[in-house]
């Protein structure tokens, strides 16, 4: 069974990793709505994603639509090579905000 | 929340597509090749890496690619499959199935043996850079089949939005449209997301517009598709695609018209004049917009001429044809069989209830009633049954490539026979059955069969013979393996035996006992057991496996003619016909297959535990004593005369209580060391009774003696 | 603080903990002759009035046969016995305790024949003392604790060991056997 975890490391910031897919899809979305919810401004770290499939894709564009909508912002932190691969492939690097020059601890 | 777990199926599937590219294989190296072999193969290659590059397995499917190219050649005559190409062949099926255990294993991304893959693959290429050397007129081969020029194809792609419950991801299919070509451009369609909080997070809402520009045929590119059709709404365009293809495909995507124009204009698919062409076209097509089948897709290439489009659209209706008269056969999930059929045995227990019911009450017509759902309970008892058995061609079928190998290695020519393949047994058997046979063949080969030269010294044929046949009798398959070989050579084995301490040295045994020698752990000689794999197992092992599945083993041989292994199976059901008996208060179940006759005791003359049954002797033990039941004796006992496979004996009961149709329940893990007695059932009253094992009763009985049946003092009563 | 003492099957998981709010647990208390005892409640299943046990021929008392649960043929262990009590001390047994037992990868039901069945209790885990080395009666690795109820000690009953299915099967086979052989 696919194994990801997801940390707090600050309020606002989550650091997701492992790999992250249908199975777990459901949870992640629960997880990424209720971080939205209590932030203005929420930093996602995926320097740890070891696999991703189309589902987290998914979610990133509905976060990120949906942070819009709130006038709330989504910086996604890092890309590990798996999400590089699979956004580049499916040509999304425009649609989803470049990583952020500053990496966290 | 169900999924589908894809690597399951594709692992089943691919080992039969293996299977069956190896026996066309096979003919292919022994006979020659022909057409309808190299398209087997051919189609069994193309078929796994359609699959595999759906899963994402880049080993198994770049490894298939180059497999599939030198069967294209043979397809299209430029490439002569000869017996060492074959062999080779071979080879690289056997190296699949390799790299297939390891996606079984969750492995599959490591290349379980690279050594054999780089040598497979320098093989196959050499192959390829054989083209054209002296065969005329093969590089006009059909359009269809080249690998030609390179062609720009817009692909438009509506994933269903189950797609990812049934386990296939989306990206992994275009990954593996990145080995047919170059992604030249590629569009993700998020108009169908929903928001957020409403969103599905198991649903695919993308779309895709994409352009390949490839050098695969059309039928690389179907094949590609081939798997998700089911599963997404796809349209290819080539570059020759007209207005008309244009608002075909804008028709039958979900997104608006005027939005999907402009994505594809943005993304290169159309230029400005084509979008304003298309949709001047539709502004006056009063047509319905069709639902696109992929045979219509590549129809719309304008450029094809009409006779081959129709040749086309003829062959494909054909192979559907081919696919539904396939069909007739359904693969089942073995465990939703085994619960279909726990609901039969409930019931059955329920419908006996019901009779039993029914007799007291003594109406006619519920009596009526309830015969009549009684006989159907026993139609659909038996058709559930039914669809528990395998024909046992299933494990026969791997024989073929065994004795071709074995015998190769071991440099002796030997032709295998295969009858009664069509014979039926419990699929829970298939399993245990194939080492033992394994084993008895591979001795065969190894020590059975002689080399060519004494063979013709003999006066036998260089070719030996071994012949694997099974046939139903009395209740049980019986399988045999049989040879024409050297056959067992009894004094020698006697000689061993006696060596080996198995036997006293002036021990009189006859022929079929000393035979049977060769099954006594620490046997092992040289004479009778293979040492082909090197772990000296012995036939001991084999009986024991026999056993273990309630079953017999026995030999017939004629030193310097043959040997005969037979191997007699019973036909487990998980609901039997039985006999119940009483003695006590203890309720038996008598497997009504093995009943011969039910006889009066009295009636019956007997000395020291032998009945004389109309002049022969049988015989018989007492299951009061078997069983240490102590209630008082019944006034008329009767006797219960069963047989399994040659032997006979008579059970002494209390009373006889008729036939019924037993469900079994199994006693479980604790009451193993229980002698004779195999399972349970439930009664139509609810109580509980014991269904005998006979095999296991008859053992116990032969290993008594004579004299078992003599009274007895009564034993000590035990406590734990 | 339970006592488990060191087991020859070491394949036998130790009953699962089910602690509801960290430290308590809940037990089910039943009587066998003069004799309270308790298990933990993870494993029990339901409770049934004694209707008929079919016997199974040479078995051992100790598991003297099987009962018909609603379709499945379900062993039963004569506790009292089991845990060396003999006849005498056994009051009428009138309850069977289904209970689940793990074995290899899945769990096997088990019928535990018991006089009655008193109520089930929470006990917080620091009122879990360690049993008495010896005085019980019992076997050691039986018992994995003691708790005091209302002034009445009741011990407490590791089913995993008691139901120990391999142990019972050996007793069982060896019975058998012995029973079955010719004298």
């Amino acid at each position: 069974m696919s194994e990801f975890t997801c940390t707090e490391v600050v309020p606002g910031m989550l650091s997701l990793s492992g790999e992250l897919s249908v199975v777990d899809a459901p949870r992640i979305k629960a997880l990424l709505l209720d971080a939205l919810r209590a932030h203005p401004k929420l930093e996602i770290d995926l320097l740890h994603v070891t696999h991703l499939d189309t589902s987290f894709v998914q979610l990133m564009l509905a976060l990120q639509r949906a942070a819009a909508e709130d006038g709330k912002t989504v910086n996604w932190l890092g890309y590990s090579q798996p999400v590089e691969e699979v956004l580049a492939l499916l040509n999304l690097n425009d649609k989803l905000s470049a990583p952020g020059a500053v990496l966290w601890g | 929340m169900e999924f589908g777990n894809p690597s399951v199926v594709f692992v089943q599937e691919a080992r039969d597509l293996l299977a069956g590219m190896e026996a066309a294989l096979l003919e292919i190296e022994a006979e020659g090749a022909n057409a309808d072999r190299i398209n087997a193969t051919f189609r069994a290659a193309h078929t796994i890496k359609g699959a595999a590059g759906l899963l994402g397995l880049e080993l198994l499917v770049s490894f298939t690619q180059v497999l599939e190219s030198v069967l294209d050649r043979a397809r299209n005559g430029s490439l002569v499959l000869e017996a060492e190409l074959a062999a080779t062949l071979l080879r690289c099926s056997d190296y699949m199935g390799l790299l297939v255990n390891a996606v079984e294993a969750g492995t599959g991304a490591h290349d379980p043996e690279p050594a054999i893959r780089s040598e497979l693959i320098s093989l196959l290429e050499r192959n390829l850079k054989a083209l054209g050397q002296g065969v005329p007129g093969a590089a006009a081969a059909g359009i269809a089949r080249s690998a030609g020029t390179s062609q720009h194809w817009h692909i438009s792609v509506r994933f269903a939005p189950t797609i990812l419950k049934s386990g296939m991801d989306p990206i992994a299919f275009f990954v593996h449209l990145r080995t047919l070509g170059q992604i030249v451009y590629l569009h993700t369609i998020s108009d169908g997301l929903p928001p957020l909080d409403l969103l599905d997070a198991e649903l695919c809402y993308l779309g895709f517009e994409l352009g390949l520009e490839s050098t695969a045929s059309r039928e690389t590119l179907e094949g590609a598709f081939a798997l998700v059709r089911d599963d997404a709404k796809i349209r290819i365009l080539s570059s020759h695609a007209s207005p008309t293809d244009y608002i075909a495909l804008i028709e039958s995507m979900p997104e608006s018209h005027q939005r999907l124009g402009e994505i594809l204009l943005a993304i290169g698919a159309l230029t400005r004049a084509q979008l304003d062409a298309a949709l001047a076209v539709q502004a006056g097509d009063t047509g319905a917009a069709v639902k696109p089948r992929l045979g219509e897709v590549l129809v719309e290439q304008r450029v094809v001429p009409a006779a081959v489009v129709s040749a086309a659209l003829g062959k494909q209706k054909q192979a559907e044809d081919k696919r539904h008269a396939e069909q007739r056969v359904v693969k089942v999930d073995a465990a939703k069989l085994d619960q279909l059929i726990n609901w039969v045995g409930e019931l059955v227990i329920a419908s006996e209830g019901a009779r039993i019911s029914a007799n007291r009450a003594t109406q006619r017509d519920v009596v009526d009633a309830m015969s009549r759902v009684t006989d159907l309970v026993e139609h659909i008892r038996d058709r559930a049954l039914d669809l528990r058995m395998v024909p046992i061609g299933e494990v026969f079928q791997r024989f073929p490539r065994v004795v071709r190998d074995v015998s190769k290695e071991l440099g002796k020519q030997i032709e295998l026979v295969i009858s009664g393949a069509d014979a039926e047994l419990d699929k829970s058997m298939v399993d245990k059955l194939v080492d033992p046979l394994l084993h008895i063949v591979r001795n065969a080969i190894d020590h059975g069969i002689e080399p060519v030269p004494e063979r013709l010294a003999r006066g036998k044929p260089a070719q030996g013979q071994l012949r694997l046949h099974a046939f139903h009798e009395s209740g049980c398959i019986v399988i045999e393996v049989s040879d024409d070989g050297r056959g067992l050579h009894g004094e020698r084995i006697l000689a061993k035996a006696v060596e080996r301490g198995l036997v006293a040295p002036n021990a009189v045994l006859s022929e079929s006992e000393i035979q049977q020698l060769i099954f006594l752990p620490g046997f092992s000689t040289a004479d009778a057991v293979t040492n082909l794999s090197g772990r000296g197992v012995g036939m001991d092992v084999v009986k024991r496996s026999v056993e273990r599945m309630r079953g017999e083993i026995e030999i017939e041989s004629n030193y310097g003619a043959g040997t005969v292994f037979r191997i007699r199976l019973p036909l487990t059901l998980a609901i039997i016909d039985g006999f119940q008996v009483a003695v006590g208060k203890t309720v038996f179940v008598i497997p009504l297959d093995t009943v011969i006759e039910c006889v009066d005791l009295r009636t019956a003359s007997r000395t020291q535990g032998v009945l004389n049954l109309r002049d022969e002797p049988l015989p018989y033990l007492r299951l009061r004593d078997l069983f240490k039941l102590d209630a008082p004796p019944a006034v008329r006992e009767s006797i219960v005369v069963v047989a399994y496979g040659h032997q006979r004996i008579g059970l002494v009961v209390d009373r006889l209580l008729g036939d019924f149709q037993a469900v079994i329940k199994p006693l479980g893990q604790l009451f193993r060391g229980i002698p004779a007695v195999s399972s349970s059932t439930i009664l139509g009253d609810g109580s509980v009774a014991l269904i005998l094992d006979i095999p296991n009763l008859m053992a116990r009985a032969h290993a008594r003696g004579p004299d078992a049946n003599a009274p007895r003092p009564a034993g000590e009563a035990l406590h734990n | 603080m339970e006592q488990r003492t060191s087991s020859q099957d070491s394949a036998t998981q130790a009953e699962p903990n089910l602690a509801l709010n960290g430290s308590t647990r809940q037990y089910l208390t039943f009587v066998l002759g003069t004799e309270l005892f308790a298990v933990s409640i993870a494993r029990v299943c339901e409770v049934i009035e004694l209707s008929s046990i079919t016997e199974i021929p040479l078995s051992p008392p100790v598991v003297p046969g099987v009962i018909n649960l609603r379709g499945s043929v379900v062993p039963v262990v004569d506790l009292a016995r089991r845990l060396g009590r003999d006849d005498k001390r056994a009051g009428r047994r009138t309850c069977i305790v289904i209970v689940e037992i793990d074995f290899e990868d899945g769990l096997l039901p088990m019928g535990v024949l018991v006089d009655s069945v008193r109520e089930a209790i929470e006990v917080d885990s620091h009122e879990l003392e360690a049993a008495p080395a010896f005085g019980s009666g019992l076997r050691a690795d039986f018992v994995s604790g003691m708790v005091n109820l209302a002034g009445s000690f009741v011990l407490v009953l590791d089913l995993s060991v008691v139901l120990r299915i391999r142990e019972l099967e050996l007793l069982i086979a060896t019975a058998a056997g012995v029973a079955a052989e010719p004298s």
